[in-house]
């Protein structure tokens, strides 16, 4: 009787415990789903009196397209909480024009501002029978102590989306113009992105971009127009949205034909670019001196079809000069520079099974310089790049450069060169296992016109492999491009005789595995050692 | 009395504090023997064939296992190394897709196993291999405490001559001239035979080659004070289930100071607690003299007292049994001469 006595005060306990616990994990938020909690990109933290004193209450969370929509369905409109300017645009502030009226509201005056007409609206919409947000009184309603985070991608225009809006009917033509950019752009042929403009020099690149582009697309509905840009958060930041967006002009670019009209802003379609100084001081100094290194001919055009952006290279904007230093350019892991775009490509699996053998870091020499520096450059025995200076830039007007770099691009060839397909071996027989397995007959020519197949019609791969040879580099590596390449077995003999060097059976099976590997080719698995050579029956 | 011997204590404390810790530094600078050889595993190598595990088995003439070599769905498990088996290939599935990696006996430059094996069964031979000698050994398999990496197995199943078991690095091959068993049977050169210096200034090289493939870091160059088998990775290494927690000290340079303390602890305590134990044993001795001594005096003293006092009233018991002689004497002859007298006049009457 006693002990049972025991175990029902134990239990009790026990109990208790749980539910206290159970309790206080509930109550800081540590059970239940977190995936459901992934933030929304319209969440907005307004701590407004946050700079003119110190806050009494954490901030307050704010679900923009939530409140867009309650709006909407109540036939209510942007005006309710935004007021129009003088123009007749949307401000961005809440229920106020602070730029127009000039004086700043105190800190006392906003916080009454705020709860007056959240509140007011808040109760006006429960008697109209809506869902609705806090009351007076329900203070953690809207000040919570840990709020639903904000979640946002950056919003960012690409060359598709540019095309979208200057190719578009609804926004109307500048006067005695065929194009529409000054609807956007100020400044007709200086046309560059909005954070480079006077405005984002003094104001926040955010209101910057929400002024023009929300306020047009609001406009645009408000006229009923046939197409309009997004004004819910989640369209330009919501990366669900962007990517339907995405999915949406893709199928637009298809139906145009896969290829996108070039932007009508007069850019080059060829640029001479000579190797430039570091910084302007550099650059002064150095003066019409003519450099050592040839220059590239970079053709523009094609190079504005394979990237997404203009600010890609352009970094510091269009209308900057591009820094044509050593370093700004041949950045092998920076994806912005030449070098290392270039090396972004050679990821692609038809790219990596020989490139992603060959160390991307390889020191540059005089002979993959001259791949690019290549203008008026003589393939004469003895020249050398920097001991003389065949062309000078600096001393040639805008026509001449670009007329240069043209002749110069219009040599390269549209498709790599290939090897006769007679001179590629059609069979090679590997008979270095012989003592366990059958000859292993590999396929050679197969691979190599596989090979072949995928840079067909790449104009990088046409450019950069030289020779008809050049990509028989790719399994025959570290001798000189030729027909007849030495034999494997001449420099891969037997294991760790030479530091770091393969042994011959190892040379073999790492070459073949890691192309496979790396151009995703499923079979043969690398562990299936009869897919290639059958076993000795005997 | 209490504050010498807690000052003794004192003394001798320092003195295998200060003992304890030449032995320790002694340790940092112990390179490897410069012929020690070892094995690169290169993760980005491997592709789980499990040749490297035929080879071991076939080299070691170690018993069939249950499922054949070539079977590769033992690879969706998780397996580790034993008796029968001193060297297994697991598969780990990382961000960078499946990646493989070898297990067995890593050959520490400084053997935990051969550390704290009393009998001397494990050596670390000059060419790096760590070899067991089964003739000594006594079977406390404590070496399968030690052993950080869990290899060393135990032929539990054997009931008259249990051995302890693990990978030789093929020490009699090497003797021999020839390569590891799984080194030569690998087909992708995933292991790398050789100096170990060479193998750290290889394994450098191709981290500094392809930097995007590989992590930064070679695994046991200097894990547990250094292995002779050495692990290059693209995935982290506690990915594909390797302890990073291990540290860079060597099992016996964390254990030298507690051992060292040992024979001081063995031979200076017995003196010291010896010694405190005469002292107190004299003292108490002496304390004892000394009152046995007083007691002694004592009563030598109440004697000879009591003797005085004895001899006092002896003697006046005497004067005073003197005087009464005396008195009585005194009173006889009185007596005796008074009828005397009257007897001379009977006499006389008589005669």
């Amino acid at each position: 009787m006693a002990n049972g006595k025991r175990i029902l005060r134990l239990t009790a306990i026990a109990i208790t415990l749980a539910g206290v616990l159970g309790f206080q994990l509930e109550a800081m938020g540590m059970l239940g789903s977190t995936d459901e909690t992934a933030g929304r990109p319209d969440v907005i933290m307004i701590d407004t009196i946050a700079r003119l004193e110190s806050l009494e209450q954490p901030a307050a969370v704010f679900k923009h397209d939530a409140h867009t929509k309650a709006l909407k369905d109540q036939g209510m409109s942007c005006e309710s909480c935004h007021q129009k300017d003088a123009k007749g645009d949307l401000t961005l502030t809440f229920g106020r024009q602070e730029d127009e009226s000039g004086a700043e509201l105190t800190a006392s005056g906003l916080k009454d501002m705020y709860h007056d007409n959240c509140i007011s609206c808040h109760v006006k919409s429960e008697e109209k029978g809506f869902k609705t947000g806090p009351k007076v009184g329900e203070c953690r309603g809207c000040h919570q102590v840990r709020p639903e985070t904000a979640d946002r991608v950056p919003a960012g225009m690409d060359n598709m989306l540019h095309f979208v809006h200057w190719d578009s009917k609804i926004i109307p033509a500048d006067q005695g113009k065929e194009t529409n950019c000054g609807a956007c752009h100020k400044k007709a042929g200086e046309e560059d992105s909005w954070r480079f403009s006077d405005l984002a020099k003094t104001e926040p690149l955010k209101d910057v971009f929400h002024s023009q582009c929300v306020t047009c697309h609001q406009s645009l509905i408000e006229k009923k127009a046939e197409r309009s840009g997004p004004v819910q958060c989640a369209g330009c930041h919501g990366a669900g949205e962007i990517a339907t967006r995405n999915v949406e002009l893709a199928k637009d670019l298809k139906a145009m034909g896969g290829t996108l009209p070039r932007l009508p802003r007069k850019q080059p379609d060829a640029v001479l670019m000579a190797p430039g100084a570091k910084d302007k001081e550099a650059e002064a100094k150095a003066g019409d001196k003519p450099s050592g290194m040839a220059p590239v001919a970079f053709d523009h055009k094609l190079h504005e079809a394979k990237s997404d952006s203009c600010m890609t290279c352009h970094k510091d904007g269009v209308n900057a000069k591009l820094n044509a230093s050593f370093e700004a350019l041949h950045n092998v892991n920076d994806p912005a520079t030449c070098v290392g775009c270039h090396v972004q490509e050679q990821k692609k699996p038809e790219c990596a099974g020989c490139h992603e053998a060959r160390p991307a870091t390889k020191a540059l020499s005089e002979n993959s310089c001259v791949t690019c520096h290549n203008v008026d450059v003589t393939a004469e025995p003895g020249f050398r790049l920097m001991a003389s200076a065949p062309v000078n830039p600096a001393a040639m007007s805008k026509e001449e450069k670009e007329a240069m770099a043209a002749k110069v691009i219009a040599a390269r060839p549209e498709t790599q060169a290939m090897v006769a397909e007679k001179d590629i071996p059609e069979f090679v027989n590997i008979e270095a296992l012989a003592d366990q397995y059958q000859p292993s007959k590999m396929p050679h020519r197969k691979i190599v016109l596989t090979l072949m197949k995928g840079m067909k019609d790449n104009r990088l791969a046409a450019t950069f492999h030289t020779s008809p040879e050049a990509v028989c580099a790719g399994c025959h590596h570290n001798a000189p491009a030729t027909l007849t390449p030495p034999k494997c077995a001449s420099c891969h003999g037997k294991p760790f005789e030479t530091e770091g060097r393969p042994g011959l059976k190892a040379a073999y099976h790492g070459q073949c595995m890691s192309c496979h590997q790396e151009m995703k080719l499923e079979k043969p698995a690398a562990t299936n050692c009869v897919a290639c050579h059958e076993k000795k029956t005997n | 009395m209490l504050r010498r011997t807690f000052l003794g204590l004192l003394g001798a404390a320092g003195a295998s504090a200060a003992l304890a810790t030449p032995a320790k530094a002694a340790n940092k600078h112990f390179g490897p023997h410069p012929d020690t050889h070892g094995v690169l595993f290169d993760a980005t190598r491997c592709i789980g064939c499990r040749k490297c595990e035929q080879a071991c088995n076939e080299v070691n003439e170690l018993p069939e296992p249950e499922k054949k070599f070539d079977d590769l769905s033992v690879l969706d498990t998780v397996r580790r190394s034993d008796e029968n088996t001193f060297t297994v290939v697991n598969r780990y599935q990382t961000a960078k897709g499946p990646v493989f990696r070898k297990q067995q006996c890593n050959h520490c430059l400084e053997p935990a196993c051969a550390s704290a094996c009393f009998v001397r069964a494990f050596k670390k031979q000059p060419n790096g291999a760590v070899t067991y000698d089964a003739s000594v050994c006594v079977g406390c398999r404590y070496c399968m405490v030690a052993c950080p990496f869990s290899v060393p197995a135990y032929e539990y199943n054997e009931p008259l001559t249990p051995r302890v078991r693990k990978c030789t690095m093929c020490y009699p091959r090497l003797q021999e001239g020839k390569l590891p068993g799984c080194v030569e049977k690998c087909p992708k050169e995933a292991l790398t035979f050789g100096p170990r210096a060479e193998l750290i200034r290889i394994a450098r090289k191709r981290i500094e080659t392809y930097p995007d493939r590989y992590v930064n870091h070679i695994y046991g160059e200097h894990e547990m004070g250094g292995t002779s088998w050495m692990y290059l990775s693209g995935v982290p290494f506690s990915e594909i289930g390797m302890r990073e927690d291990l540290g860079t000290a060597s099992a016996p340079e964390l254990t030298a100071g507690p051992l060292a303390a040992v024979p001081i602890v063995v031979g200076l305590w017995p003196v010291l607690l010896g010694g405190i134990y005469a002292v107190t044993q004299r003292n108490a001795k002496v304390a004892n003299a000394e009152r046995v001594k007083a007691v002694k005096d004592a009563l030598k003293r109440a004697g000879d007292e009591a003797e005085k006092k004895l001899h006092e009233e002896l003697g006046k018991a005497e004067q005073a049994s003197q005087r009464r002689i005396e008195v009585e004497v005194k009173k006889a002859v009185e007596e005796a001469l008074a009828p005397k007298e009257e007897d001379a006049g009977t006499k006389e009457e008589e005669s």
